[in-house]
């Protein structure tokens, strides 16, 4: 028989919001997969339709640092692969360019995420700054590499530049439930 | 874990971060072009999330420009109008030509044109956030579409396919940095070899002696690449020299905007040389060759 009482229908609720919490970690591995999908399918489509050639929006690389901070080890690898593939099939970058600078970040998260404390804003801000500096620089190494100078200009310094406080912004607003609390990941 | 592990562990990441960088580099800096299905899954599962989102925001942008925005509906039908007879009487000159371009092509003896197999397909999706830029397209593995395959538009070319999957396809643009066209220039019949740029323009290195104009047009070879000859690739916008280099360097305008592209043709002939190879050497053959030409 199904119980209709009022504590029974307030528990299952609580339940149902524990899932409509829209977060980089909330524990559940198979959740925490399916939003990083649909922050993807977001990166992918919408944002780019939305905001033009002009303003580029990376929601996946502040979103995976979230993870990397938090998570443990092993289960953050599984997130730095999704996203990477995710990149890389969806545009003409070369195969294994975001396996390589998501590697990297992780690697980098993994040995100082101990030694900060992540109940304040500065390291999450530096942290956030430092990988995205870490995905243009790296983009454009390759490119550089790929194609010579030709496709820096003005416009690609513009691109960059509003990039860069946009996603740690992005980042800022996505680890305000770990300022003045901190993680779990500290007392690893 | 132990402090003895948790050191290990430490230096095995310090070492595979500072060694990952030198793997990638190692590699042929080529974006995947084959991946294995396993790659591709992800792919495919977020394949009807674009489908849906596409359908949302093209129905509402039509809906606005075809029952709501039509203040200059009817100045445009008239100027549309005009070029349409302006056309018209073109056409019936140019179907007089290409009967007498026919049959002065057999008296010569030479190899008559292919006829291209089209297959159309809509944009549903294009990669605005780094500078590899591409587009994917609705039609896949299923319609016969493979990697190396060129794409048009009414307006001339657009890319190739790079990448295949079961209901998708996504198109290397003509201005990625990585893309490479053997071109003609329409006028003196020069070839070069031109390169994406990014940011909607391409570049074209040639001889300071090659006689060059603003506005000339450039058309595909169809030496290379599988590109039928003739195909309207852009038209030239500003041309440098430096002194002390042999070079002038051409900068060109693709015709086909491909921020506002909502259709495209793919043409399904494979490049005409590879067909005549693989009728003899069989389809493997041919794969390989394709995937060799496309790196």
């Amino acid at each position: 028989m199904i119980d209709l009482s009022t504590d029974s229908l307030r528990l299952n609720w609580a339940q149902v919001r524990s899932y409509l919490r829209f977060r980089p970690h909330t524990g559940r591995l198979w959740w925490d997969v399916l939003l990083l999908l649909f922050i993807g399918a977001l990166h992918g489509t919408v944002l780019p339709s939305i905001t033009g050639s002009l303003v580029a929006i990376d929601l996946m690389t502040p979103w995976l640092v979230t993870i990397l901070v938090v998570e443990k080890m092993p289960r953050a690898m599984i997130f730095v692969a999704i996203s990477a593939l995710m990149l890389e099939t969806h545009t003409t970058a070369p195969a294994g360019l975001y396996l390589c600078v998501y590697w990297v970040i992780a690697c980098v998260i993994y040995l100082t995420r101990g030694t900060l404390s992540w109940r304040h804003g500065l390291p999450w801000l530096l942290t956030y700054s430092g990988a995205q500096i870490g995905v243009i620089g790296f983009e454009t190494f390759v490119l550089a590499i790929n194609a010579g100078s030709r496709p820096f200009n003005w416009t690609y310094l513009f691109v960059q530049l509003c990039r860069l406080p946009l996603a740690v912004a992005i980042g800022m607003l996505l680890c305000r439930r770990y300022i003045g609390r901190g993680t779990s990941a500290e007392d690893d | 874990m132990g402090d003895r592990s948790k050191k290990l562990l430490g230096l095995v990441l310090l070492v595979s971060a500072l060694l990952a960088p030198f793997v990638f580099f190692s590699t042929s800096l080529r974006a995947w072009q084959n991946p294995r299905p396993a790659l591709l899954l992800l792919q495919d599962a977020l394949y009807p999330a674009e489908r849906v989102w596409h359908g949302l925001a093209s129905g509402l942008h039509k809906t606005w420009r075809h029952y709501v925005n039509l203040s200059t509906a009817a100045d445009e039908n008239q100027m549309l109008r005009g070029h349409l007879a302006s056309l018209q009487s073109r056409i019936l000159d140019y179907d007089e030509q290409v009967q007498e371009n026919d049959r002065l092509r057999r008296l010569l003896g030479f190899s008559g044109r292919s006829e291209k197999k089209l297959l159309a397909a809509e944009v549903i999706g294009h990669d605005d956030l780094s500078q590899f830029e591409s587009i994917r397209i609705t039609r896949g593995k299923g319609d016969g579409v493979r990697v190396g395959m060129p794409v048009v538009a009414a307006d001339g070319v657009v890319g190739k396919i790079i990448r295949v999957g079961q209901h998708f396809a996504d198109v290397q643009l003509l201005v990625d940095s990585d893309f490479h066209l053997d071109v003609l220039l329409q006028r003196t019949r020069v070839r070069g070899v031109l390169s994406g740029f990014a940011h909607s323009q391409c570049t074209l290195q040639l001889h300071k002696r090659i006689e060059m104009r603003i506005g000339d047009t450039l058309i595909t070879s169809g030496i290379v690449g599988g590109f039928p000859k003739g195909l309207p690739v852009g038209r030239v916008m500003r041309i440098t020299y430096e002194t002390e280099n042999v070079a002038q360097s051409v900068t060109v305008e693709p015709w086909v905007d491909h921020r506002r592209l909502e259709e495209v043709m793919v043409i399904l002939n494979l490049d005409p040389e590879l067909e005549k190879i693989a009728a003899i050497a069989g389809p493997e053959w041919t794969e390989r060759a394709i995937d060799m030409q496309t790196r």
